[in-house]
C-alpha cells in the first residue's frame, strides 16, 4: 500500500518561500527577529482533498499583495490596484503555494477554490500562534502566517 | 507589455470563465491563458465551450494551473489545447511555451 | 592576435567595446555576476554584485554602488546605454548565486542575490536567456566581446552558457 505523507507546515513555508519568489520575485525566510502584528490583514484559505483533506492558511497585510502586484505588473502602479484585485493576488498565493505543496510531498489532491476575508489581525494571529501549526514567515519585511490544518 | 522586444498589444482579463467567453466574443485574440480552476465557469469547460464554437475554435489556448496532478493537464494538451504550465513558472518559462505557438520569440 | 583580458572585481562592473578584450570575474560564490551583451554594437558588460538590495545599507551604495544588484544593475546598464546600448535587445547571462554551506538552499543569500537580480531585469522588461546559478560551489566567468560568448568554469569544469 502505497504511503500517504501528510502535508506538514515546513512544507507550506517553503511551498509559499518558492511561489514568493518565482511568480513574484520576493525573497522569504523564516521570521525570527521581533516585530509588530500588523491592525489588519487579510486571511486567504484553501482547501484540499483526496488522499489527505485539508486547508492551507495564510495570514498578512494588504502589503503582500500590494508588494506582489507591484512586482508582477512591472511598471504598473500597485496603489492604483483595487481591493478586489489585491485579494484576487492573496488568492493566488495561496493557490500556488498549496498546489507546491502538495506537489513536493507527492500524491493525488484536488484543490478547491481559495475563499478571502479581511480580518482583525491581532486576534487571528494569537488564535493561529496557539498551537505549532503555524509558521511565521518573513517576506522582504513583511510577516506573513502560514498555517495548516487536517 | 514590451518583455525583451515581444509586445502584447493588449490585454484583456476576465476573473472566470463567463466573462471570458464574452470577452472573447467582442474582441479579435491571438492567445487565451487560462486558469483550470476558476468560479462560475471553470478553465476545462471554457476550453470545451471554445473548441465547440465555430468562432472561437481556432483560438489557441495555454492553459495554466496550480494543481499537483498533471494527469489533467496533459489530457488536455493531447486534445484540445496548444500547451500547458504549472504554477509556479518563470518569464522565460511562458515565452518558451508560447514559442510552439508563435515561432521563436525575443 | 591579442587577447586584451579585463578583469572585473568582487562589487565591480566593466563595459568594453574592444573586440580582442575578455571580461572575467573569478570567485563567485553566493555573488552573481551578470554579462549583457549587445549584439548591434559588439558591446559587453560584466557585473560582479554581492548583496541583493542596496537598502540593505545606503550609504555603502552610494560609495559602491555595484557591490548591490539594483544599483550595480542600474549604473552598469546606464553607462552602456550611454554609449548606444538598448537594454531590451541585449543577451543577458547569469552566473553565480551559490548557497553557503549549511545555509538552506532557499533561504540563502545566493538566492536572494538570484531572486533579486531576476525582478530587476523584469521591471526592464530584460529577460534572462542562459544561467548557471545555485549550487554549492564557485565560479569564475569570462565573456568575449568580439560575440558574447560565455565560458563557466567551476570544480575545475569549463563549459559555455
Amino acid at each position: 500500500m502505497t504511503q500517504v505523507i501528510e502535508p506538514t507546515i515546513s512544507a507550506a513555508v517553503i511551498a509559499l518561500a518558492k511561489s514568493l519568489d518565482l511568480m513574484a520575485f520576493i525573497s522569504a525566510i523564516p521570521e525570527e527577529m521581533p516585530y509588530e502584528i500588523p491592525a489588519e490583514a487579510v486571511h486567504v484559505s484553501i482547501a484540499f482533498r483526496r488522499d489527505t483533506a485539508g486547508t492551507l492558511h495564510i495570514i498578512a497585510p494588504v502589503d503582500l499583495p500590494r508588494a506582489v502586484l507591484g512586482n508582477v505588473l512591472a511598471g504598473g502602479d500597485p496603489a492604483a490596484c483595487s481591493p478586489a484585485k489585491l485579494d484576487d493576488a492573496m488568492k493566488e498565493i495561496a493557490n500556488i503555494a498549496c498546489g507546491q505543496m502538495l506537489r513536493s510531498i507527492g500524491g493525488k489532491y484536488l484543490l478547491d477554490l481559495p475563499t478571502c476575508s479581511h480580518v482583525y489581525a491581532d486576534f487571528a494571529w494569537k488564535t493561529f500562534l496557539e498551537d505549532d501549526q503555524t509558521a511565521v514567515v518573513n517576506a522582504e519585511g513583511i510577516q506573513v502566517l502560514v498555517r495548516v490544518t487536517l | 507589455m514590451d518583455i525583451a522586444g515581444v509586445k502584447a498589444k493588449e490585454m484583456y482579463e476576465a476573473g472566470d470563465g463567463e466573462q471570458a467567453l464574452k470577452v472573447l466574443h467582442e474582441h479579435p485574440v491571438d492567445l487565451v491563458l487560462a486558469d483550470l480552476h476558476m468560479p462560475v465557469v471553470s478553465g476545462t469547460e471554457l476550453v470545451r465551450r471554445m473548441k465547440a464554437d465555430p468562432d472561437l475554435n481556432p483560438i489557441p489556448v495555454l492553459v495554466v494551473s496550480a494543481d499537483p496532478d498533471t494527469e489533467h493537464l496533459e489530457n488536455l494538451q493531447a486534445h484540445s489545447v496548444n500547451g500547458y504550465l504549472r504554477k509556479p513558472f518563470t518569464p522565460e518559462e511562458l515565452l518558451k511555451a508560447l514559442q510552439p505557438i508563435f515561432g521563436e520569440l525575443a | 592576435m591579442n587577447t586584451n583580458t579585463i578583469t572585473v572585481n568582487v562589487s565591480d562592473a566593466q563595459i568594453s567595446r574592444d573586440i580582442n578584450a575578455v571580461l572575467i570575474t573569478h570567485a563567485l560564490g553566493s555573488c552573481i555576476g551578470v554579462c549583457l551583451y549587445d549584439a548591434a554594437l559588439k558591446m559587453a558588460g560584466l557585473l560582479h554584485y554581492q548583496l541583493p538590495t542596496s537598502e540593505l545599507n545606503p550609504q555603502k551604495a552610494s560609495e559602491q554602488p555595484h557591490m548591490f544588484a539594483d544599483t550595480g544593475l542600474q549604473t552598469m546598464l546606464q553607462n552602456m546605454e550611454s554609449l548606444g546600448g538598448v537594454g531590451k535587445r541585449m543577451t543577458v547571462k547569469l552566473a553565480g548565486g551559490a548557497e553557503i554551506l549549511n545555509d538552506a538552499k532557499l533561504f540563502s543569500i545566493g538566492r536572494r542575490n538570484y531572486t533579486a537580480i531576476r525582478k530587476l531585469l523584469w521591471q526592464r522588461g530584460m529577460l534572462i536567456h542562459k544561467e548557471d546559478v545555485g549550487g554549492a560551489d564557485p565560479r569564475t566567468i569570462s565573456m568575449k566581446v568580439e560575440d558574447g560568448s560565455v565560458l563557466v568554469k567551476s570544480c575545475g569544469n569549463t563549459y559555455s552558457l
